[in-house]
């Protein structure tokens, strides 16, 4: 049985670290923040709306009414408490429910994105992809400088195998956020599965810069590998440039295989082999 | 590296030393005025004085400030994966196979298969 | 008709993948011993591995998987005979909808390919259901397949697995890529399900 303090300690960083640890946030709650509400000090309400969001991940609902509840002693007018109980009604399959709260939502106040992102998850609830896909659009229109909704966007269209129209989203994330290495990972990857020379060339230059920005991006590195050795199966590569790709092909196996030396898991190393045809 | 007990003192003895410094220059030069000298150098003594404080001061601020921020404006980023930066919980649907649906849509499930 | 059978090693790891994430579409490949040609009787798989839960539709580090996958099974003298999904939407379980280049591949090298769709919801888990949907995908289309064969010691496991957190051990492609010194063939969790058969 771990302390009220250090269970705290964990809550804050998977908020830090933004990770949906559902169970675990749930199990924190019933060992001791359940019967320790009122000694929270000042988390008190941002562990409140976290475990009410984890409960209702894991279909827990009474521990997400009794979150709500104690919410809406302390904020009876808020909407950012409204919008957990649209999810409460959500989760319960009650989607009829939840669309009422949200719609009451943006008509008092057509600015408050949360909401319309809301609408737009419940459409994906129902497994309506396209038509969520068309409201984000919609709500890109308006909020242009929100960056989760270019993500989900982004996500969507990968999931209908769209990748043209993916890549153009992760481009818009890559101006709002030129250093991050994932983003450039990602787009080589949409780029390298959609295929065709062209595609693959440039998935190259950005497995490049990725790796490039973070040289521990291991994903980066198999992805300059298999780009390369594309370009080197093709036809049309010319002499001079097929030295270099060998070159680099060659540097990248051995950088790999540095990598894995250095972890000693032996079966995985074995299957190494099977990168050098 | 959090700050201990001991270089918060080390940078207390750096000012005090400092302003002792300080205080010994200010004595000096009212010793010259008023015995109508004129003023050319510090003495030698509070001059390396002021010097060993500002480097002991130096030292403490470095070590009582925290930890550097790397130069690279990507460092932050380095040790994030996908697992946290695609999580987005406004986007949250919970029809997964934890949810309730599950439930409903397992006991259909079944009858198809068995 | 095919009769499949899944080895409870196979079974297990699959449903713990569904498991570990509940909230994401997850995939991975499962391993037969002999070439299931269309005239056989009876295809047993005995080992899967579990690929992706980040990002189940994008190729280049399928690909990557794959080849090592595929060193590492015939070394051991099995072959990629299958592709499972557990899709994100529990509503979503139709074959079409998931289908994939990796199962295209392996149709090619094969003949044809078992697509299994995982629908292990947790409570399914604790009340022993099985939960799988299997369909032979040939030349673009799919056809289920009715006989399943899983004994009940993998039911059983998987109920004593979700309670004790047992997919915290499992381990991914995609962890594998986050930490390299995760091992994806999961000998350690392969060791925990022999012992407790």
């Amino acid at each position: 049985m771990s302390s009220l303090k250090e269970n705290m300690e964990k809550l804050k960083l998977y908020r830090e670290h933004n990770i949906r640890y559902s169970r675990e946030i749930t199990q924190v709650w019933n060992e001791t923040i359940s019967s320790n509400i009122d000694n929270l000090g000042k988390e008190k309400h941002i562990i409140l709306e976290q475990v009410c969001i984890a409960a209702i991940d894991c279909y827990q609902l009474k521990i997400a009414e009794k979150c709500i509840h104690e919410l809406y002693k302390e904020f009876p007018n808020s909407s950012r408490i409204r919008i957990l109980e649209s999810m409460y009604h959500e989760a319960d399959e009650n989607f009829n429910r939840a669309l009422q709260i949200l719609n009451d939502i943006v008509k008092k106040d057509i600015t408050n994105s949360a909401a319309r992102k809301r609408k737009i998850a419940i459409c994906k609830a129902l497994g309506r992809n396209t038509e969520a896909i068309k409201e984000l659009v919609e709500y890109l229109k308006i909020f242009m400088a929100d960056v989760e909704a270019w993500q989900e966007l982004s996500e969507l269209y990968i999931s209908e195998h769209e990748y043209s129209k993916a890549a153009f989203c992760v481009e818009e994330l890559i101006l709002h956020n030129p250093h991050n290495h994932l983003l450039h990972q990602r787009y080589a990857d949409i780029r390298y599965s959609q295929g065709g020379m062209e595609n693959i060339e440039l998935a190259r230059t950005y497995y490049n810069q990725s790796y490039k920005l973070n040289p521990k991006n291991i994903r980066a590195l198999y992805g300059s590998y298999l780009t390369t050795t594309a370009l080197l199966n093709s036809q049309k590569v010319s002499g001079k440039k097929k030295d270099a790709a060998v070159k680099v092909v060659d540097w990248c196996l051995k950088e790999i295989k540095k990598r894995y030396s250095e972890v000693k898991v032996s079966e995985i190393e074995e299957s190494l082999s099977a990168l050098e045809i | 590296m959090p700050a201990t007990f001991i270089h918060r003192s080390i940078l207390t003895v750096g000012f005090l030393s400092l302003f002792h410094a300080a205080y010994s220059a200010a004595q000096h030069r009212s010793y010259l005025r008023l015995n109508d000298l004129d003023f050319t150098h510090l003495p030698l003594d509070i001059f390396i004085q002021t010097l060993i404080s500002l480097f002991i001061i130096m030292y403490g601020v470095l070590q009582v400030a925290g930890d550097f921020k790397e130069i690279k404006a990507s460092a932050d980023l380095e040790d994030r994966t996908w697992e946290t930066y695609r999580n987005i919980p406004s986007f949250y649907t919970f029809s997964h196979r934890g949810g309730k649906c599950s439930q409903l849509a397992s006991k259909s499930g079944l009858e198809e298969i068995e | 008709m095919t009769n499949i059978k899944f080895s409870e090693r196979a079974y297990c790891k699959m449903v713990l993948h569904a498991a570990k994430y509940p909230h994401c579409s997850v995939n991975g490949v499962l391993l037969a011993k002999t070439p299931p040609l269309n005239n056989n009787k009876e295809v047993e798989f005995v080992d899967v591995i579990p690929l992706f839960h980040v990002c189940i539709n994008l190729t280049p580090m399928a690909e990557i998987a794959l080849m090592q996958i595929d060193a590492y099974a015939s070394k051991r003298g099995l072959i990629i005979a299958g592709y499972y999904v557990a899709p994100e939407n529990i509503r979503d379980d139709s074959f079409d909808r998931w289908y994939n280049r990796i199962a295209d591949k392996i149709a090619v090298n094969c003949s044809s390919a078992y697509v299994v769709i995982v629908n292990s919801t947790e409570t399914g888990i604790q009340n022993g259901r099985r939960m799988l949907r299997v369909a032979q995908y040939t030349d673009g289309s799919y056809r289920q397949c009715e006989d399943l064969c899983i004994s009940d010691d993998a039911i059983n496991i998987c109920i004593n697995g979700t309670n004790e957190a047992l997919y915290n051990k499992l381990v991914d492609f995609d962890n594998h890529l986050d930490d390299i010194g995760l091992d994806w063939t999961n000998s350690s969790l392969n060791e925990d399900i022999q012992a407790s058969l």
